[in-house]
């Protein structure tokens, strides 16, 4: 019966230690919400604020931290190059002090026709977790009245009509 | 007398067999541009204002680039080919000489111009960007291609030979491209924040965006386009500078 008891003691104990040092889930430091816009649908060439408000729910401060933009093209299944919209420049929140928030305004212009995910990530020297927030919406509708077969036609005949020219010069002067 | 040497610089730089192989391969190259608008995936989801843009950027580019190549070859040229003296001695004036040079110059930057014209009158089909093209085009690259034209035609009578004109032409028209080849983080600090608020060039890419994208007034193009004149007046009183350092040398 000892026996049974040792046992029962010792697997109950195991089981603890492997709860204890299982996955544990990392508690958010850092608060993001986007206040504004909730969604974004309009033409290529738009020039939108996002309007973010930063928190830091924990009791050290964070220093160095910064925000920017991050957006995943959802029609493409990847992140896009930031610098294409005007957006690769973070916004440096400096030192954020336990329970203070801070609204941040990050620029950016919608170039290419897609259906993207829109979100605020943070970043700080004091913490190894990046922090993001929810995403919103971002649909960019295609505008453009570009006839192909015009453009087309335009791009083959141009130089063609500066090649009879150069060759009807030629011929001239040979006469 | 002054129209017979305009016609001269015409029939010698705009006219020839060299230049219409010049605008030959200028044509080419809109060609493939225009094409890849259409046919490269990441290019057709560009916004129609964003195309004509980056069209514009190219037509500028390429005229100031063949602008400078042919106007560092007009008084170099022709010290080289041992024909400015014979030119000196005709009954015009050095200012003349100079201004007729520097017209021919001008016409074959509209001739370019011109050439850009059925690319953007497709490009920009069905909105009213053809319109701004044409006044972005002759009112405001305008005074930035004469301000290169005047450089590289004072580099031209300063410089004996045609190969130091062109070079001290091209780095001058590659230090004003800097901030065109940095990221916008590297462009907001240091030397490149500097080039980037003087550069005539860049100036003009930012009036570029104000007036198709943000449709900003007159006022704000003007400042914007401040550092264009600026560099206009100096280019000219360089090309003014060097005119009268022109001398005959004559014979022995």
């Amino acid at each position: 019966m000892k026996k049974v008891w040792i046992t029962f003691a010792f697997l109950f104990s195991f089981q603890m230690m492997t709860q204890t040092g299982g996955v544990t889930f990392a508690q958010d430091t850092i608060d993001i919400k986007i206040l504004s816009p909730d969604v974004v649908e309009n033409y290529p060439g738009l020039e939108a604020t996002v309007q973010a408000e930063i928190t830091n729910l924990s009791n050290i401060e964070l220093k160095n931290a910064m925000a920017y933009i991050t957006m995943a093209d959802i029609g493409k299944h990847m992140t896009v190059n930031l610098e294409d919209y005007g957006a690769d420049v973070p916004i440096l929140l400096d030192t954020l002090q336990p329970g203070q928030s801070v609204k941040v305004e990050l620029p950016i212009r919608f170039v290419y026709t897609s259906k993207y995910k829109l979100y605020v990530t943070v970043s700080s020297d004091d913490d190894q977790q990046i922090h993001s927030s929810e995403s919103i919406p971002v649909h960019i509708l295609g505008n453009t009245k570009i006839n192909p077969i015009f453009v087309q036609i335009v791009s083959i005949a141009m130089p063609i009509i500066l090649l009879l020219l150069l060759f009807f010069v030629k011929r001239r002067k040979k006469q | 007398m002054i129209a017979a040497l305009i016609g001269k610089e015409i029939k010698e730089n705009v006219f020839s067999k060299k230049s219409l192989w010049i605008y030959f391969a200028v044509t080419l190259l809109f060609s493939g541009l225009a094409l890849s608008f259409v046919s490269v995936k990441e290019l057709s989801l560009l916004a129609q204002v964003e195309v004509n843009m980056t069209f514009m950027k190219v037509v500028l580019g390429i005229s100031i680039l063949v602008t400078i190549i042919i106007g560092s070859n007009m008084y170099a040229g022709e010290r080289e080919r041992e024909t400015l003296e014979s030119l000196l001695l005709s009954p015009l004036s050095k200012a003349q000489i100079t201004f007729g040079k520097l017209v021919g110059l001008l016409l074959f930057w509209f001739i370019i111009s011109l050439l850009s014209l059925p690319y953007f009158f497709a490009l920009s089909m069905g909105t009213d960007i053809f319109v701004k093209a044409l006044v972005f085009l002759y009112l405001i690259c305008f005074p930035l291609v004469i301000g290169f034209a005047a450089l590289s035609l004072g580099f031209s009578t300063i410089l004996s030979s045609t190969k130091s004109s062109t070079l001290l032409s091209f780095i001058l028209f590659l230090v004003t491209a800097i901030p065109m080849f940095l990221s916008t983080a590297m462009k907001k600090s240091g030397f490149a924040h500097i080039v980037d608020t003087v550069s005539p060039l860049s100036r003009s890419m930012l009036t570029l965006k104000d007036y198709f994208v943000n449709r900003l007034g007159f006022a704000v193009l003007m400042v914007d386009l401040l550092p264009v004149i600026i560099f206009l007046i100096l280019s000219i009183a360089l090309l003014l500078f060097a005119n009268n350092k022109i001398t005959l040398k004559g014979g022995e």
